[in-house]
């Protein structure tokens, strides 16, 4: 297959994507697992989705002014909404939907009644918050002592920063990605853009809740799983190049622009109509490179062949004399011709670009879903195709507090007068 | 830390069998996750091939490949054989060993499996419930899925790196292999969904993860804001389009690049609770009705991050974050490697486990950032390169010690 790389823009509001059929009798791996998400924002929501698009009843449980990402945008033409928000509905897709204010006695009662019938409990509330409500680990064991709880935090459940407020910017900051590797000398440590270490610390819950779950059938009970933001960032992103002999051999504190450390060419570059990221570790990396420029005489001395670190010292003049063939050229162009030679070095998208990237559109990565009131929606698909029990859009985002009745008086067995009693009093 | 047997049966993964031909970053650092969970991990490699962090520093003495601190920490608690993958003998000797396992692993080109007669069709001839993950850089199947690529290049592909960045300069990306690091938690999950499958029905799976895929999700808002509104989200830099003050100030010390603290006032009861904690040195300007409300602020942030500064200035990381968390404001040391080496918090935690490396002595190995109360994870040291060829071929798949004698020695488990 010859290697090719184009993007196109698709026109923004008017997009043509095959709908996937909703798919309602299609197994799912988790189907029966009964989670329960206290969720706010980001790190929460985003591992109950996980779990709910691989099949699991996900009971999402807001406060009656509703998760804070409802008022956060991005909103499709700006215009605020709790029922409109981009983000929230991006990370509520195939959940119901249950309000409980859990400043109550009854909020707190009913909460602990649907725990008590659930295998997961999801959430991240701020630091000694629900263990002031009386809803900290041992109350939520003591009525389900097979509940999996998992609690997500800004530095953890335990230690001496415990209760230390935070969220991305300091998670990110305190996790020394920030020092160690992005950002410019002459600038104060930079983070990156997105929620970064939300999103990462609820894959991480995700993956944690699984495992508690296998743990469960060989243990025959429940246990608490403990996730905190700035850790996830600072071990799983960074831990490798923590590990004792990095830190001896002082490899750290090494913000130095969009150059890598490590060795040359492992850097962002204009070119022409953008920016592309060339990049040659290994031997053959470099020779597909050089190939790619058309071989031009300066490149081809034998100190430069073999793997990065030896063209390390080589940095600023070789980053000099490849510029005019990247001046001359567009990031496609620059794309496609190192990549029939092999070498890995790619264009730098926007957002835009990656949307409509052909060959994400070919896997037909982003799903339609059609959000009432909002109309058709594309979201980000499966981040893995399973053969047997494939990822499944189900459900939209739940609207605030629309699964009241149902999972109220259908799962708990609260009598309508009683939800009446309920709403007026404000509890849900 | 050695494990008694009774708290080896206890572990979530206990029983659980890995054929791990994974090499690289992504796939070892899931199949570590598995193996410090319970599993037993067996890793193919070959000392005719060597995977690329057998060989990455840093090293303990001299470059080698048994003493690579990258490759014990990725690679903890595993199993290491060697088996020559281009003998026929070899590819016979990885069939039984697929007949053995719940779970095989591999993050090769889509492609290479194939070529050894171990793609998904084949392995479920072998066993029909097996498991098999496949990791990639851009999926199995699509136009692209042949292009080389590393997780730092990912990064470039997925918008991260253009909308990282100074919003007066270039674009600076991630100097880190992205993908490497985000794929391996949504593979377990998978993995460990699929596992649940096949205990529930006696059903395995294939499971194509594309590592650009699980990234594309990290940025699901953006996309969605370009989908609804034509916007194409722009660098930032610390700042947030919805608080203020948000950012990285610069602090009193003495390090080489400087001493900062991260604060982000994320409502007006933070912003008050930030009033505070300056007190008097801000009576002035946190009056300025500019300042008043979120918008304001976010209006005016260019002016708020100065004047924030000027209070940061005169007191160290340590002296602010402790003012500003006594009020409730979220805030955060800017920490370099060695603070988070002295850090309190993560050694009250246990974030780096020390393992006895037989090459490489006492060194802190990573925890996985999550803790199991009941089920916790245990650590082995990375294994040395073929250090279990006896064990897994002469126990786990009761190979002949004839058989074992003669493949040794015609060159099947170089």
């Amino acid at each position: 297959m010859p290697p090719s790389s184009r993007t196109s823009y698709p026109a923004p509001g008017n997009l043509s994507v095959p709908t996937p059929d909703p798919l309602p009798n299609s197994r799912t791996s988790l189907a029966g697992l009964r989670v329960v998400e206290y969720g706010d924002g980001v790190a929460a929501p985003f591992a109950a989705k996980l779990l709910a698009d691989l099949g699991a009843d996900v009971i999402k449980v807001e406060p009656p002014a509703g998760d804070r990402s409802r008022s956060l945008g991005p909103f499709p033409g700006d215009e605020p909404d709790p029922e409109r928000s981009a983000q929230y509905i991006a990370l509520n897709t195939n959940k119901r939907g249950l309000t409980l204010d859990l400043d109550t006695e009854t909020g707190r009662r009913l909460l602990l009644e649907l725990l008590r019938a659930s295998d997961v409990f999801i959430e991240n509330a701020p630091p000694g918050v629900m263990e002031r409500r009386g809803l900290g680990y041992g109350a939520l064991s003591h009525v389900n002592p097979m509940l999996l709880a998992a609690s997500i935090r800004p530095f953890g459940l335990t230690g001496p920063y415990r209760d230390y407020l935070g969220g991305d910017l300091t998670a990110w900051h305190g996790s020394a990605l920030g020092h160690r590797y992005l950002g410019e000398p002459d600038r104060e440590p930079l983070r990156a853009s997105g929620e970064y270490a939300s999103y990462y610390a609820g894959v991480n819950a995700a993956a944690a809740v699984m495992l508690a779950y296998h743990g469960r059938d060989r243990i025959g009970q429940g246990q608490l799983i403990d996730i905190s933001e700035t850790e996830v960032l600072s071990v799983s992103t960074l831990g490798y190049g923590l590990v004792s002999l990095f830190y001896e051999k002082g490899l750290h504190n090494a913000r130095r622009g969009s150059a890598q450390r490590g060795g040359v060419p492992a850097a962002m570059l204009p070119c022409k109509d953008g920016y592309v990221f060339i990049f040659a570790s290994e031997a053959h990396m470099w020779d597909g490179l050089v190939k790619a420029m058309g071989s031009p005489e300066w490149a081809t001395p034998e100190m430069f062949r073999g793997r990065y670190e030896v063209r390390a010292p080589y940095g600023p003049e070789i980053y000099a004399m490849m510029q005019p063939w990247l001046d001359q050229r567009g990031k496609e162009e620059i794309f496609l011709a190192c990549q029939e030679h092999r070498a890995p070095s790619t264009a730098v998208y926007d957002i835009g670009e990656v949307f409509g990237n052909f060959h994400l559109r070919a896997r037909g990565f982003f799903i339609e879903t059609r959000q009432p009131g909002l109309g058709a929606m594309e979201l980000p698909g499966p981040p893995y195709r399973m053969s047997l029990t494939p990822w499944v859009l189900r459900r939209p985002a739940p609207r605030l507090g629309e699964h009241n009745a149902e999972v109220l008086c259908g799962r708990l067995g609260v009598s309508s007068g009683e939800l009446a009693r309920l709403r007026k009093a404000g509890t849900v | 830390m050695e494990q008694t047997q009774r708290e080896a049966q206890r572990q979530a993964l206990a029983g659980v069998k890995v054929l791990d031909f994974s090499w690289a970053v992504a796939g070892p650092m899931t199949t570590k996750t598995l193996a410090v969970h319970g599993a037993t991990v067996v890793k193919v490699e070959s000392n005719l091939r060597l995977d690329g962090p057998r060989v990455a520093p840093p090293f303990r003495g001299k470059p080698g490949r048994n003493n690579s601190a990258y490759y014990t920490d990725i690679n903890t608690s595993k199993y290491s054989i060697t088996l020559n993958m281009t003998r026929p003998e070899g590819i016979d000797v990885a069939k039984r060993l697929v007949a053995w396992a719940d779970i095989v692993a591999e993050n090769f080109s889509p492609g290479v499996m194939g070529r050894w007669g171990l793609a998904y069709p084949d392995l479920k001839r072998i066993k029909p419930d097996i498991i098999m993950i496949s990791s990639s850089m851009q999926g199995a199947a699509g136009p692209n899925a042949t292009h080389p690529g590393l997780g730092q290049t990912l990064g470039a592909l997925v918008g991260i790196n253009h909308f990282t960045g100074w919003p007066d300069r270039e674009p600076l990306g991630l100097a880190i292999p992205y993908t490497d690091v985000i794929s391996p938690w949504f593979a377990a999950t998978a993995l460990l969904a699929a596992l649940e499958h096949r205990d529930r029905t006696g059903e395995g799976q294939w499971i194509d993860v594309s590592q650009f895929e699980t990234a594309v999700h990290m940025l699901a808002p953006a996309f969605i804001d370009y989908a609804a509104n034509g916007r194409i989200q722009q660098r930032v830099g610390n700042r947030s389009p919805y608080w203020s003050p948000h950012g990285v100030y610069r602090c009193k010390g003495d390090s080489p690049q400087g001493d900062w603290v991260a604060i982000a006032v994320t409502s007006d009861e933070e912003w008050e609770g930030f009033r505070r904690a300056i007190g008097a040195s801000g009576e002035g300007w946190t009056r300025d009705e500019r300042f008043e409300t979120t918008l304001g602020r976010v209006r005016h942030a260019g002016d708020l991050d100065a004047l924030v500064e000027q209070w940061t200035v005169d007191l160290t990381p340590d002296e602010a974050v402790e003012r500003l968390q006594a009020e409730r404001v979220p805030s955060s040391v800017v920490a370099t490697a060695r603070e988070l080496h002295a850090d309190p918090q993560l050694a009250h935690i246990g974030q780096f486990v020390q393992v006895d490396h037989p090459r490489i002595g006492p060194h802190a190995h990573t925890h996985p950032a999550f803790w199991l109360s009941e089920t916790p994870a245990a650590f082995r040291p990375g294994a040395l390169i073929g250090e279990h060829n006896e064990l897994v071929y002469k126990t786990f798949i009761d190979m002949p010690d004839d058989e074992y004698a003669r493949l040794a020695e015609d060159g099947v488990f170089q």
